[in-house]
C-alpha cells in the first residue's frame, strides 16, 4: 500500500507540476482554457486602468495644461498609445494562445526576448509595482491619521511599512495565479467605477465647474503648444505602459476582436474615468492622490471606506502586472529557474519594489520621467513587433517553432538573437530621446508637431523592415512566409 | 519519468490538440482587415476630434 501511495503521490506531484506549468508557463493554451469573453477581459482591463496610478497620470497632465486641454491630451495620447500597444502585444498572443514573451521569440529570438525582459520589462514593471505599494502605503497611513489621529508623515517610514504589507498581500494573491486575480477583478472593477464617480461628486460638491474650467495649469512652460504636446506625449507613454502585461492576459480570450477591443476600450474607459478625477483634484486641491483629500472631502466613514477599497484595488493591480512579468522572467530564464517554485520567483520579483518602498517620495517625484523613459523603449518595441507580425509575417507565426530549440529552430536568427530587432529598438529609443529628452526636457522643433512616440515607432518599423530583410528574410532565415496553420480559422 | 519529459509530453499533447481540433476554430482567426480599419478609424476619430476641439 505504501508503495502504491508513494507512486500515487509522486504521480500527483508530477501532474501538479504539469498543471502548474500549464497555468503559469509558456505552454500554449487550448480552447477550453481560454476562458475570457470580451466582457470578462473588459472588466480586467477597466480594473487595471482605474487604479490609483491613473489619478497620478491625471494630476501630472494638469501640471502642463488646464482641464479642457487636459481631457483633449488624455484622449489623444491614450487612444493612440493604447492602439499601438494593442497591435504590439495583444493580437499576436491572442491568435496563438501563447504567453507574450514566448510568442515574441518570433520577433526577437529566444535570447533576444530574454534581453528585452531582463532590461526593459523587468525595470518597468518593478517601478510600477513599487509605485502601487507606495500608494497603498499612503492610503493606509492617511486612514490611520484620520481614524486614530496619529499624524504620520505621508512620505515617512509608516508608508514603507504599509507598502511592504501591500507587497506581501500582492505576493499571496500572485501565488494563487490568474484565476484568483480574475475573480478579484470582477468585484474590484465595478466597485472602482462607483468609487471614482463618488470621488468626482465629492470633488465637485466643494468646487464649481466654472472654477475647474478656469483653473490654470499647475506648473506650465511659457510655450502653450509645447505644454500641450508634452501632455500628449505623457499620455502616449501612459497608454504604451500597458505593453508588458497585455499580451499574456489577452491569450486567455476567445477571439481577436474580443481581445483588441476589450484591451483598448477597457483601458481607455478606465483611464479616462480615473484621470478626469485626478485632473480635477490636481487643479482644485493641488494634489491628484485621493489619499490626501478623500477623507477631508468625504468625511471619516465614507472617506476611510473609499480609501480602504482603493488601497486594496492597488493590490489587485499589482498582482495583475506582476503576474505577466514573473511569467516572462520564468520563461526567458531557460533552465536557470526551471525548478524554482512559482511563489519563490514571485517573491524574487518583489524584492526590488520592496527596496524602492523605502524611498516613497522617489517614485512620486520621478513619475513623469519614469513613464516617458519606459514609453521611449516600448514605442520602439511596438514598432518592431508590428512590422514583424503584420507586415513580414502577415499574422502567420509557426506555433511549433516557438518551442523548437537548438539548430533545428527555424527562428534561431543569430545565436538566438534577432540582431535587426534589437538594433532597431535601441536606435529608435535613442531617436525618441533625441526628439524629447524627459530628463532635461529638451525637445527638437519636430516634437511640437509629431510627438516623440510616433516618429520613434515609425522609425522602428522602417529600420526593422530594412535590417531584417538584409540579415534574415532575403536568406530565407527566420521562418518568414510559412503557411498559415490557422488559415481556415474563423471562416464561415 | 522526469518532470521535464512529462512537460514535453504535455506540450506535444497540446500542440497536437490545437493542430487537430482547433485549426479551423474562430478562436485562432487572424485579425481581419475590416476590424483593423474600423479600429483605426475609431482611434483616428477620437484623437482627431479631441485635437480639433482643443484648437477651437
Amino acid at each position: 500500500m505504501g508503495g502504491v501511495g508513494t507512486v500515487s503521490a509522486s504521480k500527483k506531484s508530477v501532474e501538479a507540476a504539469v498543471a502548474e506549468e500549464a497555468t503559469y508557463g509558456a505552454l500554449p493554451l487550448t480552447k477550453k482554457e481560454r476562458v475570457w469573453g470580451a466582457g470578462d477581459f473588459s472588466w480586467v482591463t477597466i480594473s487595471l486602468a482605474i487604479a490609483t496610478w491613473a489619478f497620478l497620470t491625471g494630476g501630472s497632465t494638469v501640471l502642463l495644461v488646464g482641464f479642457t486641454d487636459g481631457i483633449a491630451t488624455m484622449l489623444i495620447g491614450n487612444s493612440i498609445g493604447l492602439a499601438i500597444m494593442a497591435f504590439g502585444s495583444v493580437v499576436l498572443s491572442q491568435r496563438i494562445g501563447v504567453e507574450q514573451y514566448r510568442a515574441l521569440k518570433s520577433v526577437f529570438g529566444i535570447v533576444g526576448v530574454g534581453i528585452v525582459v531582463f532590461t526593459i520589462v523587468l525595470l518597468t514593471e518593478m517601478g510600477w509595482t513599487s509605485l502601487l505599494g507606495v500608494l497603498f502605503g499612503r492610503a493606509f497611513t492617511e486612514i490611520s491619521n484620520q481614524a486614530f489621529g496619529t499624524g504620520f508623515d505621508t512620505y515617512g517610514p509608516i508608508v514603507t511599512v504599509f507598502a511592504l504589507l501591500a507587497i506581501l498581500i500582492g505576493w499571496i494573491v500572485l501565488s494563487r495565479g490568474p484565476v484568483t486575480i480574475s475573480k478579484l477583478n470582477r468585484f474590484v472593477a465595478p466597485g472602482l467605477i462607483v468609487v471614482v464617480g463618488f470621488m468626482m461628486v465629492m470633488l465637485m460638491s466643494q468646487n464649481s465647474w466654472a472654477d475647474l474650467l478656469a483653473a490654470p495649469p499647475v506648473a506650465p512652460f511659457e510655450d502653450e503648444q509645447l505644454n500641450f504636446m508634452m501632455a500628449v506625449e505623457f499620455n502616449l507613454g501612459a497608454g504604451l505602459s500597458w505593453w508588458p502585461v497585455m499580451g499574456t492576459l489577452a491569450r486567455l480570450t476567445r477571439g481577436p476582436r474580443a481581445a483588441v477591443w476589450a484591451s483598448w476600450g477597457g483601458l481607455f474607459i478606465g483611464t479616462v474615468l480615473a484621470q478626469i478625477v485626478g485632473m480635477a483634484a490636481g487643479l482644485m486641491l493641488g494634489d491628484p492622490d485621493p489619499t490626501v483629500w478623500m477623507v477631508p472631502l468625504g468625511g471619516p466613514i465614507l472617506g476611510i471606506l473609499t480609501l480602504l477599497f482603493v488601497g486594496f484595488a492597488n493590490v489587485t493591480s499589482m498582482a495583475s502586472i506582476a503576474y505577466s512579468t514573473v511569467l516572462a522572467v520564468k520563461q526567458t530564464s531557460g533552465r536557470a529557474l526551471a525548478k524554482v517554485k512559482w511563489k519563490h520567483i514571485c517573491a524574487g520579483f518583489l524584492v526590488l519594489p520592496a527596496i524602492l518602498s523605502f524611498f516613497p517620495a522617489f517614485m512620486y517625484e520621478q513619475f513623469m520621467t519614469f513613464v516617458l523613459l519606459s514609453g521611449a523603449f516600448i514605442a520602439a518595441l511596438c514598432g518592431v513587433i508590428i512590422a514583424d507580425y503584420f507586415i513580414l509575417r502577415k499574422q502567420r507565426v509557426p506555433l511549433r517553432a516557438l518551442y523548437t530549440e537548438g539548430k533545428d529552430d527555424p527562428m534561431r536568427f543569430t545565436g538566438g538573437v534577432n540582431i535587426a530587432a534589437l538594433v532597431s529598438v535601441a536606435v529608435s529609443a535613442a531617436f525618441y530621446l533625441w526628439i524629447y529628452n524627459p530628463i532635461t526636457l529638451e525637445t527638437l522643433p519636430l516634437f511640437q508637431y509629431t510627438t516623440a512616440t510616433l516618429p520613434a515607432t515609425a522609425l522602428a518599423m522602417v529600420l526593422y523592415l530594412v535590417l531584417n530583410w538584409l540579415l534574415y528574410v532575403r536568406r530565407g532565415d527566420g521562418a518568414y512566409g510559412v503557411p498559415d496553420m490557422f488559415a481556415a480559422a474563423g471562416r464561415k | 519519468m522526469s518532470q521535464n519529459t512529462e512537460l514535453d509530453q504535455e506540450l506535444e499533447r497540446r500542440l497536437v490538440e490545437i493542430e487537430a481540433e482547433e485549426a479551423n476554430d474562430a478562436i485562432h482567426a487572424a485579425l481581419g482587415g475590416r476590424t483593423i480599419a474600423v479600429f483605426l478609424a475609431a482611434v483616428a476619430v477620437i484623437a482627431g476630434a479631441s485635437w480639433a476641439v482643443s484648437a477651437l
